[in-house]
């Protein structure tokens, strides 16, 4: 680790320091004011009315008889809505169904009333006329020839392809060739706090004030003010606190939900959707439908390996293209060979509507190359962490699909070697040996590799603003938001131990465009290290300007704070501009943004330890090791909570979670049959970290929170396949998928 | 579509219960009524009957015929230890039931009348030969063998104003137990259960042979066929896959979304099977282990 060591006369280095959430004791007594928690003088509630059918005609919409409810006070449908859209593109889909719906749970009306009850009644009271369509029920339907066209340009969302050579040509004289398909399944966010919050018209200056969780506060002032029609400097977002996203609050339409319904009822509306709501309507992990042909020599090196992506989008575009993109990145795993090729294409269906969600991408097609490693380890007689070591990139070497140029404090190596010395993957036979009845047990193996941050060629930007008071104290704001990892603490260990001055001198502010400077998405891993530079930028500004003008910031905060104020000197922006690949290998100059290859990446490797029933097919995972490479880890209890949340999402996707639609219409409809682990599937987890430091980011630190949940599934099927002798390739490993598999083995 | 305003009725005590229950439904943990209220159920009205369990012991045993009369109001975790290891099918149902809190709340009255084929205490309490207890509208008593009373999804032998005050259950077996298979090993509703008991004789023979097993069928069953192949004899591996094989002659199981009717015949099987291994090499119960102190390796 690369935390500072102590220096005399300055306070003891925040950085490296486990430091409890500022909110915690808030979170954890109830005190705090979630967005949805808000309440306000005079303040309506709001309803949505959705579709119930997955594709149909809307021939007409009758609202008078709700309007003509007592205590209702507004109904908004598309004829309402300034631009009725949500973003520049008609792909990005309209804030209310205007001609036609697509998806079961899409948006058609809102309603504000004097209370939720009646704001439903009124909802029961709108006339809509639908003639049904046929159902676009998944990307081979949508692929069809006669298929109904869900938009003006057709049913195919985006596609990506690329190719480093001829992969077939490559693998033609490989000692293993393996060609396989896997699948894995639409998964649901479970975000604690479901969507919602208040939002208050002013009349007078024709603005909004909108509280309501938000990955990209500044995406949202302005998809909100291009469907209110009124200048984005009229919308403000204060976006915390809030209960969890997890790509979730990406994509979410809710703030445009609040702030029409606020200036069409002329009071604060609050809205928050129940849990069913969100399992109809709200975004998912994007279902896949991975092919992988790779080759192998006979000392398990790769030869090319070839990938292809199938994936459904639902009825609007969100996330989907940006998804593939990074699944195109990532297809070729943290593993360096001469030879790759990857053709990714995203549907337009009537399933449920998909969108970003920590890994975006990444999980699906890592299953496929991880499972096709295990594979090849057994087929080809060799150790499963050794034929990883075999291939795995090192630092700075070039990616296999773009050969572009990797950061430098890239260190797969690393963590495969830890967790190779590790008791859990050392003692992996003597446990497995211990085995009792019909619980067999094995132990698996899996790493992986995401990118930190948009990619090259994307202008990827976090900006901090920072002042100091006549009392010395600071304030920082800064983004991107907190959304649940309190990302606000952290900038404060940063501030703190840029600036040499004592923690609590330092009030960090997230989250609210009408204070803090545009700073792109909490998404792609990229908070801490764009933020943290962001921060780390400001402070070495605002400590260099000192230095300038002979002012000892560390021991007279105040006396400093007054002086500069008296120099109209107190206040320093500054900006995290993420640096591009040094080298953008083969990726053609134009199409750099198209690919958006990364110079930084965090990764991960996981042991895990599987018990397989048999003669049931539960699978139990009693013990999981995760060690990470994410650079200076500057809040590691932070850092451990992210890893081990997002092994537990990754879990959940490999044995349970599974969002199902047929016929366009969601199955799993609640928390009662859509499952999430509880903490009685939850296995005792480990997290280490190795040494490293990313020169680019905030005191060493990379970004970890995403590749954290990608290594979880395919190290689980690895450790089934070593405990059963079958490697699962479609998820998530129910008992009855676990159980067809073991009677269907011929060792069976 | 306006919610009618809950009532919630507390009476003084057992005789009080049958008038306020005119008109009204009876709730106990309320873990299943009030969610299927949440989805459209309308019992404006409930009759609460958990007061009812400060009057009289969750579990009382004949000292001399060995029965067990189980309260029917008492939250599952009262009854678990007021059985005092008397029934161990049903503290081992008891003990994979949902989760702590719900155990704290849910009844035995509740997962009875809820007549849900996938109940998980009901098994136990089926394969014991259990004998409901209800209260008339009148106040007077019947009685009624579970195995009458159970009969289809959703529907149990109980009338408007009758209520379930308790069950018998004749002396179980000193041996037995329950495995449910669920989506998760917590707070799921059973794909499938089964629970056993039997005596075993010194000679390793299975006598009193008694299975029964839920969600393969509209209500929870008796596994007949299986306990005859069994019943008198050691558990060879002959007369273990006669056992097995024997599974299917008495359940009827569907597909469904938590799993098909295949996965359920075949588990169905594997189940009976894991409960015949010998106690020592079964791999113990399902162990919901939970570290109880979270070790941090930085």
């Amino acid at each position: 680790m690369t935390a500072p060591a102590p220096v005399a006369g300055r306070p003891a280095p925040w950085v490296g320091r486990s430091r409890p959430a500022l909110e915690g004791h808030d979170i954890v007594t109830g005190a705090i004011t979630y967005v949805t928690d808000r309440r306000e003088e005079g303040m309506l509630h709001g309803h949505v009315l959705r579709s119930a059918v997955p594709h149909a005609r809307i021939d007409a919409i009758d609202v008078s008889e709700a309007l003509a409810l007592p205590g209702v006070r507004a109904v908004v449908t598309a004829a309402d809505v300034p631009v009725n859209a949500l973003g520049p593109r008609a792909v990005d889909g309209p804030a209310l169904a205007d001609a036609v719906v697509r998806q079961v749970g899409e948006a058609i009306a809102l309603i504000a009333a004097t209370d939720a009850t009646t704001a439903q009644r009124a909802a029961d009271l709108i006339r809509l006329e639908l003639t049904p369509l046929p159902v676009v029920d998944g990307p081979a339907a949508a692929a069809a020839a006669a298929a109904p066209q869900l938009h003006a340009s057709g049913n195919v969302s985006g596609n990506i392809a690329f190719s480093s050579g001829d992969v077939e040509a490559a693998i033609a004289g490989a000692a293993l060739v393996l060609r396989r398909s896997v699948h894995t399944p639409a998964q649901e966010h479970v975000a604690i706090e479901t969507p919602g919050g208040v939002a208050s018209w002013n009349a007078e200056e024709e603005s909004v004030t909108i509280w309501c969780g938000s990955q990209n506060p500044g995406l949202h002032q302005r998809k909100v003010a291009r469907a209110l029609d009124i200048p984005a400097e009229s919308v403000r977002m204060i976006a915390n606190p809030v209960g969890g996203a997890f790509g979730s609050r990406n994509d979410d339409p809710m703030p445009v939900f609040l702030a029409l319904l606020a200036r069409a009822a002329g009071a604060p509306v609050h809205v928050h959707m129940t849990r069913e709501e969100v399992m109809a309507a709200g975004a998912k992990r994007h279902p896949f439908w991975t092919s992988i042909d790779i080759g192998f020599a006979a000392d398990g090196r790769i030869l090319g390996s070839s990938v292809r992506a199938v994936a459904d989008t639902g009825p609007i575009i969100t996330s989907g293209p940006n998804v593939m993109k990074t699944s195109a990145e990532m297809s070729t795993g943290p593993y360096g060979f001469d030879v790759a090729a990857f053709d990714g294409t995203v549907y337009y269906t009537n399933n449920a509507n998909a969108g970003a969600f920590r890994g975006y991408g990444v999980p699906q097609v890592a299953f496929a190359i991880e499972n096709a490693i295990t594979e090849a380890a057994h087929e080809l007689g060799l150790d499963p962490a050794q034929i990883r070591l075999r291939n795995v990139l090192d630092r700075g070497d070039r990616h296999s699909l773009y050969r572009h140029r990797t950061t430098t404090s890239l260190n797969v190596r690393e963590t495969l070697r830890t967790a190779v010395d590790h008791p859990l993957w050392a003692q992996r036979h003597r446990w497995q040996a211990e085995a009792t009845g019909p619980w067999r047990r094995g132990t698996g193996i899996a790493v992986a590799m995401k990118g930190v941050g948009m990619g090259s060629g994307t202008g990827d930007t976090a900006r901090a603003r920072l002042s100091i008071d006549d009392h010395g104290q600071i304030t920082i704001w800064a983004g991107p938001n907190h959304t649940g990892q309190s990302i606000q603490t952290t900038y404060g260990q940063v501030a703190a131990d840029a600036l040499g001055l004592p923690i609590d001198t330092i009030d960090v502010r997230v989250g609210d465009t009408g204070a803090v400077p545009e700073s792109g998405p909490t998404a792609a891993s990229r908070s801490t290290y764009a933020g943290g530079a962001a921060v780390r930028a400001a402070c070495d500004e605002l400590v260099e300007r000192c230095r300038g003008l002979g002012l000892p910031l560390a021991t007279d905060a105040a006396g400093v704070g007054t002086k500069l104020i008296e120099l109209g000197e107190a206040e320093v922006n500054a900006e995290f501009r993420l640096p591009d690949t040094d080298d953008i290998g083969i990726v053609p100059p134009e199409q750099l943004a198209t690919f958006a290859p990364h110079r930084v990446y965090g990764t991960c490797t996981q042991v895990v330890r599987v018990e397989v029933n048999a003669l049931t097919g539960e699978v139990r995972v009693p013990e999981l090791l995760c060690v990470l490479d994410c650079g200076t880890p500057i809040n590691p209890a932070a850092t451990i909570g992210q890893a081990e949340g997002g092994i537990l999402q990754g879990l959940g996707l490999a044995i349970m979670e599974d969002h199902r639609v047929s016929e366009g219409v969601p199955r799993t409809t609640s928390l009662e049959n859509y499952l999430v682990p509880t903490i009685a599937d939850t296995p005792r987890m480990h997290t280490l970290f190795v040494e490293g430091s990313e020169d680019s980011g905030p005191f060493g630190a990379k970004g970890m929170s995403e590749v954290v949940v990608v290594p979880t599934p395919p190290a689980i099927t690895a450790a089934i396949r070593d405990a059963v002798g079958v490697l699962p390739q479609v998820l998530p490993v129910t008992p009855e998928r676990m159980l067809a598999l073991i009677e269907e083995s011929p060792c069976a | 579509m306006t919610p009618p305003t809950p009532t919630l009725l507390r009476p003084e005590g057992t005789a009080d219960v049958s008038r306020l229950l005119t008109g009204a439904r009876a709730v106990a943990g309320g873990t299943d009524l009030l969610v299927q209220r949440r989805d459209g159920l309308e019992a404006p009205t409930l009759v609460d009957l958990t007061g009812l369990a400060s009057t009289r012991p969750a579990a009382t045993r004949d000292p001399g015929t060995g029965e067990l009369r189980i309260s029917a109001v008492h939250p599952l975790t009262d009854v678990a230890a007021g059985c005092a290891g008397a029934f161990p099918a049903l503290s081992a149902a008891i003990e994979a039931f949902a989760s702590t809190t719900i155990r704290n709340r849910a009844t035995i009255g509740g997962n009875l009348v809820t007549g849900s084929p996938a109940a998980d205490t009901v098994p136990a309490l089926l394969a014991a030969d259990a004998v409901v207890e209800i209260v008339t509208p009148d106040g007077g008593r019947r009685t009624v063998a579970l195995a009458d009373f159970l009969l289809g999804p959703r529907r149990v032998d109980l009338t408007a104003g009758e209520w379930v005050t308790s069950v018998r259950v004749p002396r179980p077996s000193p041996e037995g137990g329950f495995r449910k298979i669920g989506g998760r090993r917590a707070q799921a509703i059973s794909f499938l259960n089964l629970a056993w008991q039997w005596c075993r004789e010194p000679d390793g023979r299975l006598t009193d042979v008694r299975l029964a097993m839920g969600a393969v069928a509209p209500t929870v069953v008796r596994l007949h066929a299986a306990a005859a192949a069994l019943e008198g004899r050691s558990p060879t591996p002959d007369v273990v896959d006669a056992a097995v094989a024997a599974v299917d002659a008495d359940i009827s199981p569907i597909d469904d979304l938590r799993a098909s009717a295949h996965y359920r015949r075949r588990c169905a099987a594997g189940l009976l099977r894991e409960a015949l291994l010998p106690p020592s090499t079964s791999g113990g119960p399902d162990q919901h282990v939970i570290p109880t102190t979270r070790e941090k390796d930085q």
